[in-house]
């Protein structure tokens, strides 16, 4: 186990490293330098724009400038944001970090919970047209763009019949001295449009991925055998035969992370939810380079981190796994 | 080979979803393709004083707030939104199997090489590494966006066909290629090619809904394309400030990608289900 868990680490921080090459090498491959647009709206002489280079650590030879910047994101330092100057981009993340990761977990959990449901529903009655309605319906919940079923959901619900906040996470005229029910009902209801725009968009892998785990178990014999026990059809469905069916999700847990972080860019700017995303979405309009590298960084970081999560709880549950 | 991929590809367009997909992708194109000869000027604003109309006979899908008729603004778009994905999804899918291919045949430290490299790569979410290219590139041309989202696509088809390839190493016909004597080039194009074609064909339906996604979400974001081209994303985007009063100019530019992506995921759905019948 500590021999596999090492290997696993150290081939998840080689490639790592490989993100952060690959993310410095693009930073330098994009023509003209985030500098550079600066200076596009505001005239800056020359020397001011030494002095900002220099500043920022762009005079410095590219070498130098990726040691440094390895280093910093070793050290979790992203350095200094160009919007919000002279705040640290790691004061800006830290503050932003904890709104994400509720809407994310959130998403998660409604995901989860109503996608895997879904598939072994599906996988039960193969075929038939309620089976085939729903792959249709997930489908184009997936070909959906998140910001167009967003701001669909605000006209009509926050809009046109008023039963949602439009945005924010909170409500500014809440009372300051408001009880915990007060505010935590305030919170719910605020979360309910993101998360169902994020939950309809990425439902469908889960369901897929359920039904075709799901589908490949139930025609195996220990099933057969269970039912030719006369066990009530539930205690086959979820204690034998999903107990089995449930390595995939596993895995794609992993993969869904890209997915719900690209997501929040577009539903958290949209719904002005103050997290990663939005942060991000403002980077975009302002150019504010540092804070979307270390954006990508940390996300990247948190996909690696995911996989390498993945392949523990895939080495804990499914002992088939533990030769590789 | 060819035979049964003939079959199979019938069998496909012969399951509902499969019809359905190539039914709405086949009015898509010939709204692209046709459509932009017969609609007004998509860039034109024939009367500014009348703001967004809604859809009426003379303007199906209504006029946005600059009075553009909304039909041909999103016939225009489709234009844009099917080229930039077919071939920017001929780039990443040449690459993807080309890699895939040298990968899985050649094995030993290039795979491990290339695969370091595929991970890394797919770690990075592919909306992140747009940005940080797009965000710093003002007014990119069309064809150095169509290369960008070409070059970010590849990684997952890469990991796709090496897969294959190392699962169809182990076949009686790739073995008897290599005794007798058969060239790699040969055995690569010849032997692996064709067997991998199915799964490459369901990455690329999968890899065009996702370009078209991505192309309409770059554009909403404020970067790609710049306005005013009629892109689906630029469309959603204009129609923020309006949708409230004229809900028209919201709903048919998103009702287009997703109708576009839905047709190219159906397609996907048919071609998986009949390359491997077992996951239908």
């Amino acid at each position: 186990m500590a021999a596999w868990l090492f290997r696993r680490l150290l081939q998840a921080a080689v490639t790592f490293l490989a993100v952060a090459a690959m993310l410095f090498v693009l930073m330098r491959a994009a023509p003209g330098d985030p500098l550079g647009r600066l200076t596009d709206d505001r005239p800056m002489t020359p020397a001011e724009q030494q002095r900002l280079k220099a500043l920022f650590g762009l005079d410095q030879p590219i070498a130098t400038q990726f040691t440094r910047f390895a280093a910093a994101a070793a050290n979790g330092d992203f350095g200094v944001s160009i919007e919000y100057y002279p705040a640290r981009v790691n004061t800006l993340i830290r503050s932003r970090l904890g709104a994400s990761l509720l809407l994310g977990g959130a998403v998660l959990l409604v995901n989860l919970g109503l996608g895997i449901w879904l598939g072994v529903f599906q996988a039960r009655r193969r075929g038939s047209a309620i089976d085939q309605w729903l792959t249709r319906l997930s489908l184009a919940g997936y070909a959906m763009p998140s910001f167009w079923l967003a701001l669909v959901l605000v006209s009509l619900f926050a809009v046109e019949w008023r039963l949602l906040p439009a945005a924010q996470m909170t409500d500014p005229l809440l009372a300051p001295d408001a009880g915990l029910l007060t505010r935590s009902w305030d919170l719910l209801t605020h979360l309910v449009l993101p998360v169902v725009t994020l939950s309809v968009v990425t439902i469908a892998a889960t369901m897929r991925y359920q039904r075709t785990a799901m589908l490949e178990v139930l025609r195996l014999d220990y099933v057969r055998a269970a039912r030719a026990r006369g066990l009530p059809e539930s205690t086959v469905v979820w204690r034998h035969a999903w107990r089995n069916a449930l390595f995939p999700i596993l895995t794609l847990v992993g993969l869904m992370l890209p997915m719900l972080v690209s997501g929040s860019v577009f539903v958290e700017s949209v719904f002005a939810w103050p997290g990663l995303g939005s942060l991000a979405a403002g980077a975009i309009a302002t150019r504010d380079y540092p804070v979307l590298m270390a954006t990508a960084l940390l996300v990247s970081g948190a996909v690696l981190v995911s996989g390498v999560l993945a392949d523990l709880g895939s080495y804990a549950l499914d002992p088939r796994t533990r030769n590789r | 080979m060819t035979g049964s991929l003939a079959a199979t590809l019938r069998t496909a367009l012969r399951s509902s979803s499969g019809r359905t997909g190539a039914l709405l992708l086949a009015g898509l194109l010939l709204l692209a393709i046709v459509g932009p000869w017969f609609l007004p000027d998509p860039t034109g604003i024939p009367d500014l004083s009348a703001g967004a109309i809604p859809p009426s006979a003379g303007h199906l899908f209504g006029t946005d707030h600059l009075n553009r008729d909304i039909l041909a603004r999103v016939a225009t778009g489709a234009r844009i939104s099917l080229a930039i994905a077919a071939l920017s999804v001929a780039v990443s899918l040449t690459l993807g199997t080309l890699t895939g291919l040298v990968a899985g045949f050649a094995g030993r430290w290039l795979d491990a090489a290339l695969m370091r490299m595929v991970d890394a790569a797919l770690a990075i979410p592919r909306l992140f590494v747009l940005l940080l290219l797009l965000v710093v590139w003002d007014r990119i041309p069309l064809p150095a966006l169509i290369g960008v989202i070409g070059l970010t696509g590849w990684f997952g088809t890469a990991r796709l066909v090496r897969g294959e390839v190392i699962r169809l190493r182990t076949e009686g016909y790739l073995q008897a290629a290599a005794a007798l004597g058969a060239a790699p080039k040969r055995t690569i194009f010849r032997h692996l090619l064709p067997n991998v074609f199915g799964v490459i064909l369901v990455s690329a339906t999968l890899g065009i809904g996702e370009v078209i996604l991505l192309e309409a979400g770059l554009s909403f974001l404020g970067v790609g394309l710049q306005p005013p081209t009629p892109s689906w994303g630029i469309m959603v985007l204009d129609s923020r400030n309006y949708f409230l009063t004229a809900p028209w100019t919201l709903v048919f530019p998103g009702a287009m990608i997703l109708v576009t992506v839905l047709a190219v995921n159906l397609m996907s759905d048919a071609l998986r289900a009949a390359f491997d019948p077992r996951s239908a």
